[in-house]
């Protein structure tokens, strides 16, 4: 009785391991929003009218993910030695990377067809292909993080470091290094500009969105954000940049002129356009904030700590 | 081994370090339970009283400028922080700063609970008591209300003083000691004598005495060692005059049939006084015979501590005890009356209770005139039975009667040889009515005759 008892136990323990497929499946004709939480990991699927679709109770300790084409997720995390790619149609798991500790960033780009993953353990960038199989890596500078792919280059920001990382982004050969601010954080390409964020460094919040020439690197005029400016939005010849320092959503012009601004959520980290919508999300609250960019529309709360917003829309 | 002294003194030195240890312990737990305890709720109450300052919204400059003012008047350290870098507010990106609050703070004041810390803290380099009050609007932390009071441990405040407290502590515990090595020598001077008087007795000086100065254990512990020096000094001497007495009374008959013997062999005595001879040699062996017996009774009255006591009709052991005497007061021409209670039952050893009586019958014709009477009678009296051996012989002086229990104790010492008893006699009574665990007496006047008198115990009938 106690041996079989403890078969019993032994399988369904083996069973919870290889339950990585016990997600919900995602419909594939339908457009959503994801919420990545991570204080307790989970990420929420909520469609365009606010309504959410699934919840999956992540099993592990991921940090972020990303969405590789229109049905696949890869979810990673920075304390985990591998990233795992998951099919939104059926909920299960796809295929595994074995990534090492340190992973800080995804990135997926439609044009190159290339996951590009940044590791702050070995500071490298490393590309792989939708079936999670490694093409290149390279050396970077000391922890990258933010990545943009603009062109055929890969920006890569390197936050413990005070240079950023261009990259070709099919072959990761590195082209240049220029000259940021240290703590810097969140990208966005605006009229061969390069924005970038950050959040200051020691007690100093930073105030400020640096703007350099895309294709010197050289410095441009700062637009001031005050505090501690981290993500960017393009959407509509308007950029929206988030303070999570006064939660606030700045409303600019390409010239970086400010259209508007809001105090939006609390503590937010990240932003998206969905549906028409500008969608935030507060970190400390819980919450995701609809707006129109200007004025909150709506809220709704989602799981402890959302992060990231992925968006899939037709 | 060490020294009763020295372990004692060990003893009295440890209660004292333990007490000052102790006494350490207990000031530094009253010094955190009240003092620290106290401080800390007087933080979160300044700290709660100055959020009502707090309007909701961005932290503004009046409100931080109201707080210093406090400050600057108040013994308790406050400031207010609005800077999300010091609120952990990056928390999800590694940045490399110590925050004023960590990650887990900033959870519990996002919930709007107070948190309490104790302990070093790195920015103030220094033991604090610290309170974050959380200023929360709308779900976001836009500031906090730090309060902190410097923490120092009792060892902190008397760290000037340290030297001065330790050799205080030192000379304290020494003085301590010193006193404790007096006391215990004025303690133990008595028993140090005792000590001496026990080494003395044990090299045989029985005449050593203990000076008994006090009434505590230690003095009743001398008294009793006066006491049994004593008696080990009587029995001693006992012991000394017993075995006198032995070698005395063995050597005469012995030294008669040595004397006479020779003589015989040597042709010394007239033919015609050779049977007469003979018979003396004869009657001296007899003597040393019954001496020899009687000791050897004696001895095993002396050894006896468990005899076979079972239900005896006291009158026929009486009648059987007067008929092995009948002989020998016929010799003396006396008359031995026996009257007894025919219902009294003793718990008795027969062949015992026949030789007590039998030695006192044997007494009481030795010391009596021929032709008088020897009563022997038997009554109850309580719970016992009484038993007299009565005579009108020459009796015992007053002075006397105390010791002729003791072995070969002589009235009249002249006598011995003629009266032809050993001295044994009522040494061997005393013992055997001990065994039996009863009682006896003697009375005698000088002239008129002796009375003794037992006390048996009855046999206890179960029904009874």
């Amino acid at each position: 009785m106690r041996f079989k008892l403890l078969g019993i136990m032994f399988l369904s323990s083996l069973l919870v391991a290889c339950n990585h497929s016990a997600y919900s499946e995602i419909d594939t004709q339908t457009d959503f929003i994801a919420s990545v939480n991570i204080q307790e990991p989970s990420i929420d699927f909520i469609d365009s009218k606010g309504k959410q679709l699934a919840v999956w109770p992540l099993a592990e300790a991921y940090s972020g993910a990303t969405l590789i084409g229109d049905d696949r997720i890869l979810l990673y995390g920075h304390d985990l030695e591998h990233a795992d790619i998951f099919q939104l149609s059926t909920g299960k798991r796809v295929t595994e990377i074995e990534t090492g500790e340190g992973t800080t960033n995804a990135l997926y780009d439609e044009q190159t067809k290339l996951v590009y993953l940044a590791n702050s353990w070995a500071n490298t960038v490393s590309a792989y292909d939708e079936n999670g199989q490694e093409r290149s890596t390279q050396k970077v500078g000391k922890y990258p993080m933010s990545m943009i792919r603009y062109n055929h280059q890969l920006f890569v920001v390197n936050f413990k470091d005070t240079m950023l990382s261009v990259l070709d982004a099919k072959t990761l050969q590195k082209q240049h290094e220029w000259k940021i601010p240290a703590s810097s954080n969140g990208l966005v390409v605006v009229n061969n500009e390069l924005w970038i964020g950050g959040h200051g460094s020691g007690s100093t919040p930073n105030d400020n969105v640096v703007r350099l020439n895309i294709k010197t690197g050289d410095m441009l005029k700062k637009v001031k954000l005050p505090m501690m400016p981290i993500a960017f939005l393009k959407d509509n010849n308007a950029i929206y940049v988030l303070s999570h320092g006064e939660n606030v959503l700045h409303k600019l012009d390409t010239d970086g002129k400010e259209i508007s601004s809001k105090e939006v959520g609390a503590n937010p980290f990240t932003l998206a356009s969905f549906s028409g919508h500008i969608i935030v999300a507060g970190y400390d609250d819980h919450k995701i904030y609809w707006t129109n960019g200007t004025e909150v529309e709506r809220s709704q709360t989602v799981g402890t700590g959302p992060f990231q917003l992925l968006v899939r829309e037709k | 081994m060490k020294k009763l002294s020295t372990k004692i003194w060990l003893l009295v030195v440890s209660f004292l370090v333990f007490t000052v240890l102790f006494m350490y312990a207990l000031t530094n737990f009253l010094y955190e339970r009240l003092y620290v305890q106290d401080t800390k709720q007087s933080m979160i109450e300044v700290g709660t009283k100055l959020t009502g300052m707090y309007e909701g919204g961005k932290v503004k400059d009046d409100f931080v400028e109201a707080v210093d003012r406090y400050n600057m008047y108040s013994n308790i350290n406050v400031f207010a922080v609005r800077n999300p870098r010091e609120l952990s507010a990056c928390v999800p990106f590694d940045i490399e700063y110590d925050t004023l609050i960590g990650p887990e703070e900033r959870q519990q004041l996002l919930q709007g609970n107070t948190v309490t810390k104790q302990g070093y803290e790195k920015r103030f380099d220094r033991q604090l008591i610290s309170v974050v009050v959380p200023l929360v609007d709308n779900e976001r932390l836009e500031g906090i209300l730090y309060l902190y009071f410097p923490l120092e441990k009792i060892t902190e405040l008397a760290s000037k003083d340290i030297t001065l407290i330790i050799i205080a502590a030192l000379l304290f515990l020494a003085f301590m000691t010193f006193i404790t090595i007096k006391g215990i020598g004025v303690i133990m001077k008595p028993l140090k004598r005792l000590q001496k008087a026990s080494h003395d007795m044990a090299h045989g000086d029985y005449t050593t005495r203990v000076k008994v100065t006090s009434k505590d254990e230690i003095g009743q512990l001398s008294q009793t060692f006066n006491e049994m020096a004593t008696s080990i000094q009587k029995s001693d001497e006992q012991q000394k005059e017993f075995l006198a007495n032995v070698s005395h009374e063995l050597r005469t008959p012995i030294s008669y049939i040595k004397g006479y013997s020779e003589a015989l062999a040597n042709g010394l005595i007239p033919k015609e006084d050779c049977d007469e001879k003979l018979g003396l040699i004869a009657r001296e062996a007899e003597r040393m015979e019954k001496l020899t017996t009687e000791l050897l009774q004696l001895s095993r009255a002396e050894q006896i501590e468990k005899i076979e006591l079972m239900p005896l009709v006291l009158a026929e052991s009486l009648r059987e005890a007067t008929a092995l005497a009948e002989q020998r007061a016929q010799v003396k021409q006396m008359r031995l009356v026996v009257e007894a209670d025919e219902e009294l039952i003793v718990e008795a050893d027969e062949e015992k209770l026949k030789q007590i009586v039998v030695n006192l019958i044997e007494n009481a014709i030795r010391y009596s005139d021929a032709g008088t009477t020897v009563f022997v009678s038997a009554c109850r009296e309580g719970k016992t039975a009484k038993l007299q051996v009565k005579d009108y012989g020459i009796g015992i002086p007053a002075k006397d009667l105390p010791h002729v229990s003791e072995r070969f104790y002589r009235v009249n010492k002249a006598r011995s040889r003629s009266d032809g008893g050993s001295g044994l006699g009522l040494s061997i009574v005393d013992q055997l009515i001990k065994v039996h665990h009863g009682s006896w007496k003697i009375d005698s006047i000088v002239g008129k005759g002796t009375t003794v008198t037992l006390y048996l115990p009855l046999y206890a009938f179960e029904d009874m």
